[in-house]
């Protein structure tokens, strides 16, 4: 294995040198009559943030060399032999939509084979997605047959969330297993992908983890299409440049992964942490920290960025992304009490501080900018001469034009940078070039996707300092299921949620209009992201929009250009699944429904409950009055197999 | 109802069951304690103390040698 030190000391001297740099140059221009102490918050709030987008661009940096220069990113032994290993794939799911979920354990089955055994761990609390979910898995046992080994377990509380749901499975099934596999509701893998993962881990006895980044496919509204664009052109060079810098001193991010199961079951028990939520109770972004005691266990974390086969789907519209954002948002800032944690290796809380400071960054960049202008308009010009000659000291105005403009640009460069990058990454590969549409395409893309993104920048700014001023005020947010399928958002839905960016977009153009009126070009690209938040979020969430530009050639991915079979296949399965839905009430008129379900609840262990309510609801059933059920009624109901067996 | 209808093409197994046999084993719940100054300067401390007692074999044998 190469050393990495070497790399990792470059790496930090660069992001130093070149924020030392700029710091001395802002430092400079601020100085030229003293600090006072708000420009000594703008140099501290510059360098930090400075430092932040420093090393996001370097990163690239060392992500593009290693790409031009063919570094092995993985220097693992390869498997040779064919795995005796058992693996167990994983898919944890929580109120989703039961068809997309079955279609995609069915195509992953179909690529993998019979070699792996398939869980679909259910923490549903919706009782008409309990049912039929039982009842699709039923139907994919019957189509399969024997050779399918796809198992169903519901939980009846969904304790711990995900992590909570994986712990049971490690507690209950983890031992017959060497390894699991971890996917998401909306992810998909390849059987190639898998049985290169299960090879590696063979190979390497050390490895507790392999993470498979996750290209983002499968969505047609304009938005994701520029997500997927964006992940597939970028994502190679920075996923490059952490595997570059980080060896065997990894991240996981939740789903995608292979993972030692008993190195996991040893390491990665995780606590409540002492206090309510939002920075107390349940750890919610539970993957960091799993990687990081796996690190702490001595076990070794990798990231395999060139797998390939490995897949995801992006948030439909950016109210989406930015609901799961909250939720992430919050389960990163929980890591502030679990950074300093003891025995942790120092990347792992490098990886826990970049976690937290991907959010804290926003309500920063926003400080920097209301102390700046607040400094802009406080600024009063030295009265004119009145005489000359004996006057000791003559005022005269220092123009700071030439630093301002250096400064801006360093940081044009740093944020633009890593895109030209990868753009001139991508255009040297001819193949990676066509499966993304063509140059002009490519490039076309590209420009409309840095528009795109500089013009939702300050939205996502605005909406961040929101969510982490809410977190700090103690508001935490609960487990929402995410929307995953493509929606035009309705006019007045986005109008609701985005009039406060256009109203805040609004004042602060009429402010700095009327006291920075020199230095209101400026400011210019943020506002106009800000006027334009209704209109971009609604038109960006357009599955049609985004039709039209995949006709245009435009935002084209691997996925489109070439296809895949297995997301092919999951597609064309979750399309043909066009089953009305299912009610929980089912399981009291069909008896077969009824059966499955008792038999099913067999294997599962029920919490205790009220006695005086199950005997209500007994009696509510009896009576035939269940359209006043609540959804925990029917949940509860649901969980009572004497209840049900009473029934005609 | 195309999933009731399909699910139920075969009979329901008698001895239905939705996983393997249950193999349990709890997971321990791993410490995360946090570093705090007062944690910091005892680690010092202990550190001051248990260095010195280590090394102090190793003098006296090459002393000794």
């Amino acid at each position: 294995m190469p050393d990495i030190a070497p790399r990792r000391w470059l790496y930090l001297f660069l992001v130093l040198a070149s924020t030392v740099a700029a710091v001395t140059q802002m430092a400079g221009v601020l100085q030229f009559d003293g600090f006072t102490i708000r420009e000594v918050g703008i140099l501290g709030l510059f360098a930090i943030l400075f430092a932040w987008i420093a090393s996001s661009f370097w990163l690239s940096v060392f992500g593009a060399w290693a790409r031009v220069n063919k570094v092995n990113l993985l220097p693992l032994k390869p498997a040779h032999e064919p795995s005796a290993a058992r693996t167990a794939i994983l898919m944890p799911v929580y109120n989703e939509d039961v068809g997309r979920v079955f279609s995609g354990v069915r195509a992953i089955w179909e690529s993998a084979g019979p070699d792996f055994d398939f869980y679909i761990l259910s923490d549903s609390t919706n009782p008409a997605n309990w049912v039929a979910e039982e009842l699709e898995w039923q139907k994919l046992k019957h189509e399969l047959g024997e050779a399918a080994h796809i198992f169903y377990r519901h939980r009846p509380r969904n304790t711990g969330r995900k992590s909570g749901n994986i712990q049971d499975f490690c507690e209950n099934w983890g031992q017959l297993y060497d390894y699991m596999v971890i996917l998401d509701a909306d992810s998909l893998m390849t059987g190639k992908t898998l049985t290169q993962l299960v090879g590696l881990m063979d190979a390497n006895p050390r490895a507790g983890l392999i993470q498979a980044p996750a290209q983002l496919v499968g969505r047609h509204s304009l938005f994701a299409r520029i997500q997927q664009f964006s992940s597939s052109l970028y994502g190679p060079i920075h996923t490059a440049g952490l595997a570059f810098l980080q060896g065997p001193d990894g991240n996981y991010w939740g789903h995608n992964a292979i993972i030692r199961v008993h190195a996991f079951m040893q390491h990665c028990g995780l606590p409540r942490l002492p206090g309510k939520p939002p920075f107390g109770g349940e750890i919610m972004s539970h993957d960091f920290i799993e990687a990081a005691l796996l690190r702490r266990g001595g076990w070794d974390v990798w990231m395999a960025p060139d797998i390939g086969g490995s897949f995801e789907e992006p948030p439909p519209t950016l109210l989406d992304y930015l609901i799961r954002d909250r939720r992430w948002c919050q389960g990163n800032l929980q890591h502030l009490r679990i950074v300093f944690a003891q025995g942790l290796a120092l990347p792992s809380r490098l990886h826990l501080a970049m976690g937290i400071m991907s959010y804290v960054s926003s309500p920063l960049w926003l400080l920097l900018l209301i102390v700046s202008v607040v400094d802009m308009m406080s600024y009063k010009a030295p009265p004119p001469a009145s005489y000359i000659g004996l006057q000791p000291s003559l005022p005269f105005y220092v123009s700071h034009s030439a630093e301002l403009v250096i400064l801006v640009l360093a940081t044009v460069v740093l944020l633009y940078g890593p895109k030209l990058l990868a753009v001139i990454a991508l255009l040297e590969s001819p193949e990676s070039t066509r499966a993304h549409g063509g140059t002009r395409p490519v490039l076309m893309s590209a420009v409309w996707e840095a528009i795109f993104a500089t013009l939702i920048a300050p939205i996502v700014m605005l909406q961040h300092s929101w969510y982490v001023f809410s977190i700090l005020m103690g508001m935490a947010t609960g487990w929402n299921v995410q929307t995953r399928t493509d929606r035009a958002l309705p006019l007045m839905l986005v109008a609701r949620k985005f009039a406060p960016h256009t109203v805040i977009g609004l004042v602060a153009t009429i402010l700095l209009w009327r006291y920075t009126p020199g230095s209101f070009n400026w400011f210019l690209p943020l506002l106009a992201g800000l006027w334009l938040a209704i209109p971009l979020v609604l038109f960006s969430s357009s599955p049609r929009l985004g039709e039209w530009m995949r006709k245009d050639r435009l935002f084209l991915v691997p996925s489109e250009t070439r296809g895949s079979k297995v997301l092919g296949r999951a597609h064309a399965l979750a399309k043909s699944h066009q089953a009305e839905p299912v009610r929980a009430e089912l399981v009291l008129e069909d008896a077969r429904v009824r059966d499955l379900h008792l038999a099913l609840l067999a294997d599962t262990v029920l919490p205790p409950v009220d006695p005086l309510k199950l005997w209500s609801l007994r009696e509510r059933v009896r009576r035939g009055d269940t359209a006043a059920f609540s959804r925990d009624d029917w949940a509860l109901f649901l969980s009572d197999p004497e209840g049900l067996k009473a029934l005609p | 109802m195309d999933s009731e209808s399909r699910a139920f093409e075969a009979p329901v197994e008698a001895t239905l069951t939705g996983t393997p046999l249950r193999c349990p084993q709890t997971m321990t719940a791993q410490p995360l304690v946090p570093w705090t100054m007062g944690r910091l300067l005892m680690a010092f401390l202990m550190a001051l103390i248990s260095v010195p007692g280590q090394l102090a074999p190793a003098v006296i044998n090459r002393r000794r040698a």
